[in-house]
């Protein structure tokens, strides 16, 4: 048999629970532990703890709205504390449970401090119940004033009830201005005004104290008894006897009892049937118009509604049945669903409107369509909205559309017909100028670029694109004399160029100005125009780079000018930012001028390969780089520059990629198997990461290979080039390059020439431009009749039909 | 929600005229210094009604689910007062001050 535990060992255990249970916040199991010791030695510690583990208990079950237990464990808290505290919230817990007599002998208690938010009202809260409480009234003594008042309040009520108004009036009159009914006697007074000016009553209610029991009730009626109408968000929720009370203030008929029944059991959450019926319902109280309005625009999210809606409101018409469909299924992401509903709707507005001339609702529609198809399948976009400026023909934004999308769908020649026809229908509209001279700008045809710009700038002066265009087709154009020896003519482009950079920002600008004075005037005049493009240009890498191109651009020798700048140290070292700035320049010039690219470059190479490993690029620094130098061919360059991220990035799939792409000099075909592995590794991991960009460069690098693998089974050239030299080849496709940039006046010159015949005038500025091309491929005794089953296209009488 | 033409308060077969004067008239009321949110409503109200094509655009398109309440509210205008009886108003005064007493109790 076991011995009893020794009392030690008990105290301890029970030590040990209460630990717990306090740190757990279980006060219940604290206070039977507490008991327990106290049983076994009456510690002053130990009763201090009893009683604050009831203070605690009481206001956890409070919380639970467990008002008479947490009464109780207050009281055996204030028992056992010395110097106990009355709690604001034991007062409302008092008052929620009605234990009026002690919170009556609370009130007469001088001692306890009424200064909580709750004592601060509690005088006011008794007086509103005192009107439903006879036990309260009976606490109080006679005198009190909620005692004192009650009579004459409670007249004033039953007076305003049966409609004595004058009687009620006279009672609230001898209410004093300090009472606890005084904000029941202004709650009154507002409720007998209302009868004769319910706004003005309304008003009244705004004067109820801030912290009076009656200000609830007053934002109450305020809410929901507003001329216009209730607050029917909050009126359902409200509790039973304010819910009735606001009917009658209201003085709503039956049918609208009935209505609000109704529009009760329509919560958010309730299905679009319920509401569609409850309106369906009530549409006469609820306006047969506006009851028809809103089960209209209904039928979009609740379509099976359709045969309840023509049982009330008479047949829909067709064109109106598909309109709901297909915006149904717009709201439901069903896309293809939506275009077909479209089009059955464009098909009876068509019936309809067969013989009107307003068809903008079939053009509306198509351009709906439009984009709706646009992300999925933009041929659908395209025919919309060619359709659509059948109907609608002068709607700018439709030619946007076009030439975006088609952009977008690899469709140049397309993009660029509606680019012409934009214009020819909009000549001066800014966005298609815009569009036009980027466009132009892309395809290297520069005087049709600058062209644009001045047509734009006259338009809009301030538009900063077409200024910088202008700007570079001047410069472009001052290099290309500079390499002929006419200076006269560099002057004039240069100063062109000038007027449109008054506030001389443009560095390549200045640098050509200096080279220009240098050629004509000596090192004196020109040195100052140097050193400032040399500031202009950022003074450090990307300055030096911008002298040596526009230097060789010129046709001179760096050494030409070596001592006119303070030419980087062999030392020096590029920052991040001056790396990533370069980046951009190499790819602007590159487009313009690559053999200057390639040999402005060949100076700073030791600069550059020292720099990537000293700048603390990030990824997006080196892939910059890494475009820039493989967009330019820099082979050199851009092995170093992916060793470097490399080394900084551990199998870094971009730094992968461009290893092999220079390696292999950017021809896929001198891709070894080892480096097919790589780079197929690299791709995988770049999926794998979502580095999409990465994933995408390696994927077109393959494609390149596999295509030129394709091509070795093909014969070495297309159809039609049978009798040409290869070696000649090249020299015919610059040509062909070249004519992008003649004018049209150019373009009818050559055309005209050679087919008189041809209504050239009435050829689009592309299609002179497609059928200059071919005729300059035939004088290289390029055939392409191939192409046109068999004849000519520039037979006598055949106008161009080759898209 | 209400919709353009309601926000402007003009009638659905106004005038570009009609709507732009209206337009400029809640403008005046709502100034965007005295709440961007209420100028911002009376903004895109315009911009949908502004022209015939927008106006035809909004009719063909617009989805926005109808809001009950709104429908509700014209039928709800308060008629004459009846007068609650004394025990009633007595109740739903005690009812809103425990009430509100339970709000402070939680809220401390």
């Amino acid at each position: 048999m076991k011995a009893a535990p020794a009392p030690r060992n008990k105290i301890d255990d029970l030590k040990t629970n209460l630990k717990l249970a306090l740190k757990n916040n279980h006060y219940k199991e604290a206070i039977i532990s507490l008991k327990e010791l106290l049983k076994l030695d009456r510690r002053p510690e130990w009763e201090q703890g009893l009683a604050d583990a009831y203070r605690q208990r009481a206001l956890q079950v409070a919380a639970k709205g467990m008002w008479q237990e947490a009464i109780i464990l207050w009281d055996n808290y204030a028992k056992l504390d010395p110097n106990p505290v009355i709690a604001d919230a034991y007062l409302g817990w008092l008052v929620q449970a009605g234990q009026f007599p002690k919170l009556v002998k609370l009130l007469a208690d001088t001692n306890v401090g009424l200064d909580g938010p709750i004592g601060k009202r509690l005088p006011e809260t008794l007086a509103v119940l005192a009107l439903q409480n006879e036990k309260l009234l009976a606490a109080l003594p006679l005198e009190h004033p909620i005692a004192k008042h009650y009579p004459i309040v409670k007249h004033a009520i039953r007076a305003y009830s049966a409609g004595r108004d004058e009687e009620s009036e006279e009672a609230l009159k001898q209410i004093p201005s300090r009472s606890p009914y005084r904000n029941i006697r202004t709650l009154l007074k507002a409720l007998l005004l209302m009868g004769q000016d319910r706004g003005a009553g309304l008003e009244l209610l705004k004067r109820i104290e801030e912290d009076s029991a009656c200000r609830s009730f007053a934002r109450m009626l305020l809410r929901q008894a507003q001329a216009t109408g209730p607050d029917i968000a909050t009126l359902s929720e409200l509790p039973p006897k304010q819910h009735t009370l606001i009917h009658k203030i209201n003085g709503y008929s039956k049918d609208q009892l009935k209505l609000l029944r109704d529009a009760k059991k329509v919560t958010k959450g309730s299905s679009q049937r319920l509401l569609f019926n409850t309106v369906l319902n009530n549409r006469v109280l609820l306006g047969e118009s506006s009851s028809r309005r809103f089960c209209l625009a209904m039928l979009v999210h609740f379509p099976e509604g359709i045969d309840l809606f023509q049982k009330a409101f008479g047949t829909l018409t067709a064109f109106q049945r598909q309109r709901i469909r297909a915006l149904h299924e717009e709201t439901q992401g069903n896309y293809p669903q939506a275009v077909s509903h479209w089009r059955n709707a464009i098909d009876e507005l068509s019936q309809l409107h067969a013989q009107e001339s307003d068809r903008l609702d079939e053009a509306l529609i198509c351009r709906r369509i439009a984009k709706l198809a646009e992300a999925h399948v933009p041929e659908i976009a395209i025919d919309a909205l060619q359709h659509s400026l059948k109907f609608d023909p002068d709607d700018q934004a439709s030619y946007v559309a076009l030439i975006r999308i088609n952009e977008k769908n690899d469709a140049p020649k397309e993009a660029q017909e509606w680019l012409e026809k934009g214009l020819k229908r909009f000549p001066k509209d800014v966005e298609l100028l815009i569009l036009a001279m980027n466009t132009a700008n892309r395809r290297k045809a520069f005087k049709k670029a600058a062209s644009l710009a001045k047509t734009l700038l006259e338009i809009d002066p301030i538009n900063s694109s077409a200024r910088q265009l202008l700007i570079g087709a001047h410069i472009g154009h001052a290099r290309k004399q500079f390499r002929a020896g006419r200076f006269a003519l560099v002057q004039q482009e240069l100063d062109q160029a000038r007027a449109l950079d008054p506030h001389r920002r443009n560095a390549s600008l200045r640098i050509l100005e200096g080279l220009s004075a240098l050629l004509q005037h000596g090192k004196k005049q020109a040195a100052a125009m140097l050193a400032e493009g040399w500031n202009l240009a950022g003074d450090g890498l990307c300055a030096q780079f911008q002298v040596n191109v526009e230097t060789l651009s010129t046709g001179q020798t760096l050494l030409s000018v070596e001592g006119l700048f303070p030419s980087l140290k062999k030392n020096y070292s590029a920052n991040r930012t001056e790396l990533s700035e370069l980046a951009k320049l190499i790819g602007q010039y590159y487009a313009v001028e690559k053999k200057s690219v390639s040999d402005a470059l060949k100076p700073l190479k030791t600069i550059l390969k020292k720099s990537f490993k000293q700048s603390g690029l990030g990824k997006d620094d080196f892939f910059n780089l890494g475009q820039a130098f493989a967009g330019s061919a820099q082979f050199d360059l851009l092995g170093e520059c992916a060793t470097a991220a490399a080394q900084q990035f551990y199998s870094w799939p971009a730094a992968v990629y461009f290893q092999v792409y220079a390696k292999c000099k950017g021809v896929a075909t001198r891709l070894t198997p080892a480096d097919e592995d790589r780079l197929e590794n690299a791709m995988n991991y770049a999926h794998r990461t979502k580095d999409h960009r990465t994933e995408m460069l390696i994927e077109s690098f393959f494609r390149e290979l596999d295509e030129a693998e394709e091509s070795e089974h093909d014969d070495d050239f297309p159809p039609g080039f049978d009798g040409v030299d290869p070696a000649r080849l090249p020299a015919i496709m610059q040509r062909i390059m070249e004519m992008e940039d003649l004018s049209r006046t150019e373009l009818l010159r050559i055309v005209s020439k050679r087919m008189p015949g041809l209504p050239v005038k009435q050829l689009t500025d592309m299609e002179l431009l497609d059928i200059a091309k071919m005729l300059t491929m035939e004088e290289y005794g390029i055939d392409l009749s191939h192409m046109f089953g068999g004849s000519s296209p520039l037979g006598p009488t055949k106008l161009p039909k080759f898209r | 929600m209400q919709t353009p033409f309601e926000i402007l308060d003009v009638d659905e077969d106004a005038s570009d005229e009609a709507i732009k004067k209206a337009y400029l008239k809640k403008v005046k009321e709502y100034p965007p210094e005295q709440g961007v949110e209420a100028f911002q409503r009376i903004r895109s109200a315009f911009e949908k009604i502004q022209n015939e094509k927008q106006r035809r655009n909004h009719r063909l398109f617009h989805h926005e689910k109808p809001e009950f309440d709104l429908l509700l509210q014209p039928s709800l205008r308060p008629g004459a007062i009846q007068r609650p009886d004394a025990d009633l108003l007595a109740g739903a005064l005690v009812e809103a001050a425990l009430e509100d007493m339970l709000k402070i109790q939680s809220s401390s």
